[in-house]
């Protein structure tokens, strides 16, 4: 064979080799889905780098630790111990990891001005808001529940041992510990937990030279680079409505680079519909102690006249994203529109959000307004069923 | 006995022309078939994972699968979602339904996970909310 031809042949399969490789194949993901937290929430994860494997376990590792402690129905962990056992003023040991997510929350307690709270379960189980009470609806086979609504009273003394004064982390000779002051305080992380631990995930990411990733918990989504490739990541937001059927599509579509998180709070996945009318969710605004967007008038407890049906936020930080959601919702869409725009003023310019808002006229659900804070790239899409488009108001 | 016209040619370093070219046809044929597999759109397919086991159907034929006895999940149209489910709070079936690779729908009190593998790309790569 000629020197030319030994050259040109293998160079010949190299190159479309490498073209072949260079179209995907062989340049993947490694993709993985695992249950945790007591079997309530997934944590998916799409990982390139080295040892994707290993990082996701270090991270399963690290949520599932979390879960131990903070879990309010595992008999075992430290905060049911608290909420149910404890007596006031006695301590109860918690990790470094819990004491930061405790002292974090507390914090961000007084940034949204006292509209996100981890203090709120006594409110949630008066108004049977809690996993057992909206767990009991199914919109498929129920009517409306009929259980009698609580008096305002019962509200402002269930709202009295809601107050996170009453708890009180100590560290000690290198431990921590948690105990309150109020025998009647109860706890519960679920508003920012997820959060909590998907940072935590970008940081295992970022200690293992993870550099192109995303981590979906139970939809409180981080993602990290860019897509291989170089695109940005495509996220999408769930649309809010229709809320009694499951065929609701995604009402846009955000175009992101990392590092941020994305995360969704809403009222159309935990929520009953009761025979006064009001159709309460989980999100209760401990300001009022009644459930976000339900307000006391002459006739009673009555939907308000606009309220959140969704919030997305987006920041660095997806405990603060996880947290702001909720506290939009609770804020109501234009105090909570108001509020992010002031928080961005503050020097959180990172901080954007979706906000989408609906009315209520005193007999049927309409739909209301979107509202756009922050640059973010954005495309409305079209929903299963051809919703229509929002309109939009400028903050 | 060596042929001394096959040493001449060798020594020579002519090419072999046939032979080059047989070689070359392989090397193209094999690229080929690399090239065909790699974009080649396979039908996609829902990998149902429960107790550890891993059930995979396709994507493009319509059915009906009861999962544990827990889950009702239909496929239908190219697309899967829950439309029974024996769980507190059924929000595997206010998931919706999916249909492109990546994206699944999780049942976490009854620890099952359904998620759309192969085929063509073109989804998202996650929902919020």
């Amino acid at each position: 064979m000629s020197r030319a031809k030994k050259i040109a042949i293998p160079a010949l399969a190299a190159l479309v080799f490498a073209a072949a490789a260079s179209c995907g194949y062989g340049r993947k993901y490694y993709e993985a889905t695992e249950i945790v937290f007591s079997k309530s929430i997934s944590v998916s994860v799409r990982l390139s780098g080295p040892d994707p494997k290993g990082a996701f376990s270090e991270m399963l590792s690290v949520i599932n630790g979390i879960d131990g402690e903070i879990s309010p129905a595992n008999p075992d962990s430290a905060l049911y111990y608290l909420n149910e056992t404890a007596a006031p003023g006695e301590r109860v040991e918690i990790s470094g990891t819990v004491y930061d997510l405790m002292t974090l929350s507390v914090e961000l307690e007084t940034v949204t001005d006292g509209a996100f709270s981890i203090a709120v379960n006594n409110l949630s189980r008066l108004w049977k808001l809690d996993i057992a009470g909206y767990s009991a609806f199914d919109p498929a086979v129920d009517g409306p529940l009929k259980h009698a609504l609580p008096t305002p009273d019962r509200v402002a003394e269930a709202k009295g041992d809601c107050d996170i004064t009453a708890l009180r982390l100590t560290e000690d000779g290198g431990k921590y510990y948690m105990s309150k002051t109020n025998k009647n305080l109860r706890l519960d992380l679920g508003g920012v937990a997820k959060g909590y631990c998907a940072d935590l995930c970008l940081g295992i990411m970022d200690a293992r030279g993870i550099t192109s990733g995303l981590v979906n918990i139970s939809g409180n989504i981080v993602v990290k680079g860019k897509k291989l490739g170089g695109a940005a990541w495509d996220i999408r937001v769930r649309s809010p409505r229709p809320r009694f059927t499951p065929l609701r599509g995604e009402v846009c579509a955000l175009s992101s680079y990392g590092d941020v998180s994305i995360v969704t709070s809403g009222d159309y996945m935990r929520y009953y519909v009761h025979e006064s009318g009001i159709t309460p969710s989980h999100i209760i605004d401990p300001r009022s102690g009644a459930p976000a967007g339900i307000v006391y008038g002459q006739g009673g407890w009555e939907q308000a006249g606009e309220y959140v049906s969704s919030a997305t936020v987006l920041a660095k930080s997806s405990a603060r994203a996880d947290a702001y959601s909720t506290a939009v919702c609770a804020m109501g869409f234009e105090a909570g529109a108001k509020w992010l725009k002031s928080r961005r003023e503050s020097g959180e310019t990172d901080v954007a959000a979706i906000i989408f808002s609906e009315r209520y006229d005193g007999k049927e659900e309409t739909r209301g307004d979107m509202s756009v804070i922050g640059a973010i790239e954005l495309a409305l899409t079209d929903t299963v069923n051809e919703y229509e488009r929002y309109g939009q108001r400028e903050w | 006995m060596v042929d001394e016209r096959k040493i001449d040619i060798i020594r020579s370093g002519k090419p072999c022309r046939v032979a080059d070219i047989i070689a070359a046809a392989i090397i193209l044929a094999a690229a080929a078939v690399v090239f065909a597999a790699a974009l080649t759109k396979k039908g996609g397919a829902v990998e149902i994972t429960h107790n550890g086991q891993r059930q995979t159907y396709p994507l493009d034929r319509d059915r009906e699968i009861d999962v544990g006895g827990l889950l009702t999940v239909v496929i239908k149209d190219g697309a899967v979602r829950v439309t029974e489910a024996a769980c507190p709070d059924k929000l595997c079936i206010h998931q919706g339904a999916v249909r492109h690779a990546g994206r699944a729908i999780v049942c976490a009190p009854n620890g099952i996970v359904i998620r759309v593998t192969g085929g063509s790309g073109g989804g998202s790569d996650a929902v919020s909310g």
